[in-house]
């Protein structure tokens, strides 16, 4: 197979202006690709590919004893926080969370803040507790992680008396 | 396997947006052009190696891009069109005493581009010069005019 190509005389590339055909279908690729990468930036802005101005989502259970606060998309192995606010049980200086096990897998769980008071393993969950200030009425937990997942994830939290919070979040590559 | 992907889909994009985005940039003429280029490498390599600092996940990447080369080279004298994608062609700015408006303002060149490349050749008078060419790696090349003509 020949591979080197005969082209046409270099005078004659030179008055013909090489290839002008060429270069205007270029032209508009040029034009097309830019427009698909300022496209792909202001997604990437609006939080439609990842953090961004409004992918934040609140998620909260009837009686508002759990909240969260998320990004609806996250960027795989990218760090991502959860701010989960939770109701402290009458009388009581501790509050138990379960998480699925998602959460502590796909979401890839790295940190919690502040620092649970001890860990129990479930089937499909981890049950953490943490210590709270006498007379408060609420806590904030915050779970920084990097997710593992790719495509949608369900995840959810709940408390011992049996409030729960669901929710999904998105991971693109 | 995640590594080779991520850094064969990391030559492509490259190539391409380098491509899209003009060859004043591929000439490296300019302090703003080579800033792009040393951002693109630096992007690029966090993007295909993340987190991984091993020495085996570098030479994949590594081997990965240099193999793409050798298959988009194999290609490319396959099909002239391709080369033509890949390379683009020349293209002339300056031609018999008049610059191509259109042209320097796709390419975002400035007459001061091509009378340099001029004075480079040793010509002080634009009036010398019978064509200048931005050839497809940016660069200007310069026909000096016949002075019998």
């Amino acid at each position: 197979m020949k591979v080197v190509r005969d082209d046409p005389p270099m005078p004659q590339e030179i008055a013909a202006g090489f290839y002008p055909a060429f270069e205007d279908g270029w032209r508009l690729t040029e034009w097309l690709g830019r427009a698909a990468m300022a496209l792909f930036i202001a997604a990437c802005v609006l939080g439609l590919l990842g953090p961004g101005l409004f992918s934040k989502r609140h998620a909260a259970n009837p009686d508002r004893s759990i909240t969260a606060d998320y990004d609806a998309v996250v960027r795989f192995g990218a760090p991502t926080v959860i701010q989960l606010d939770t109701k402290v049980p009458d009388g009581k200086d501790l509050v138990a969370v379960t998480m699925a096990r998602q959460l502590v897998d796909a979401f890839g769980l790295e940190a919690i803040t502040p620092n649970p008071q001890s860990w129990q393993a479930g089937d499909d969950n981890v049950r953490i507790t943490f210590p709270v200030v006498p007379g408060q009425k609420r806590v904030f937990i915050r779970l920084a992680g990097s997710p593992s997942f790719r495509g949608s994830q369900n995840l959810w939290v709940r408390l011992d008396a049996g409030e729960s919070l669901a929710w999904s979040q998105f991971s693109v590559p | 396997m995640n590594t080779v992907i991520k850094a064969a889909l990391a030559y492509l994009v490259v190539l391409f947006v380098i491509r899209l985005i003009g060859r004043r940039t591929a000439s490296q003429q300019a302090p703003m052009d080579m800033v792009v280029l040393f951002l693109f490498g630096g992007l690029s390599v966090s993007a295909v190696l993340g987190e991984d600092h091993s020495f085996f996940g570098a030479m994949s990447a590594l081997f990965t891009v240099g193999m793409m080369h050798v298959g988009v080279s194999w290609l490319k004298i396959r099909s002239q069109w391709l080369e033509r994608v890949i390379d683009g062609t020349p293209i002339v700015v300056f031609r018999d005493g008049a610059f191509d408006e259109r042209h320097m303002r796709r390419l975002r060149m400035q007459q001061a581009d091509v009378r340099t490349a001029a004075r480079q050749q040793g010509l002080d008078d634009m009036d010398d010069v019978a064509v200048a060419i931005v050839e497809r790696d940016g660069k200007i090349s310069i026909i000096k005019a016949d002075p019998e003509a």
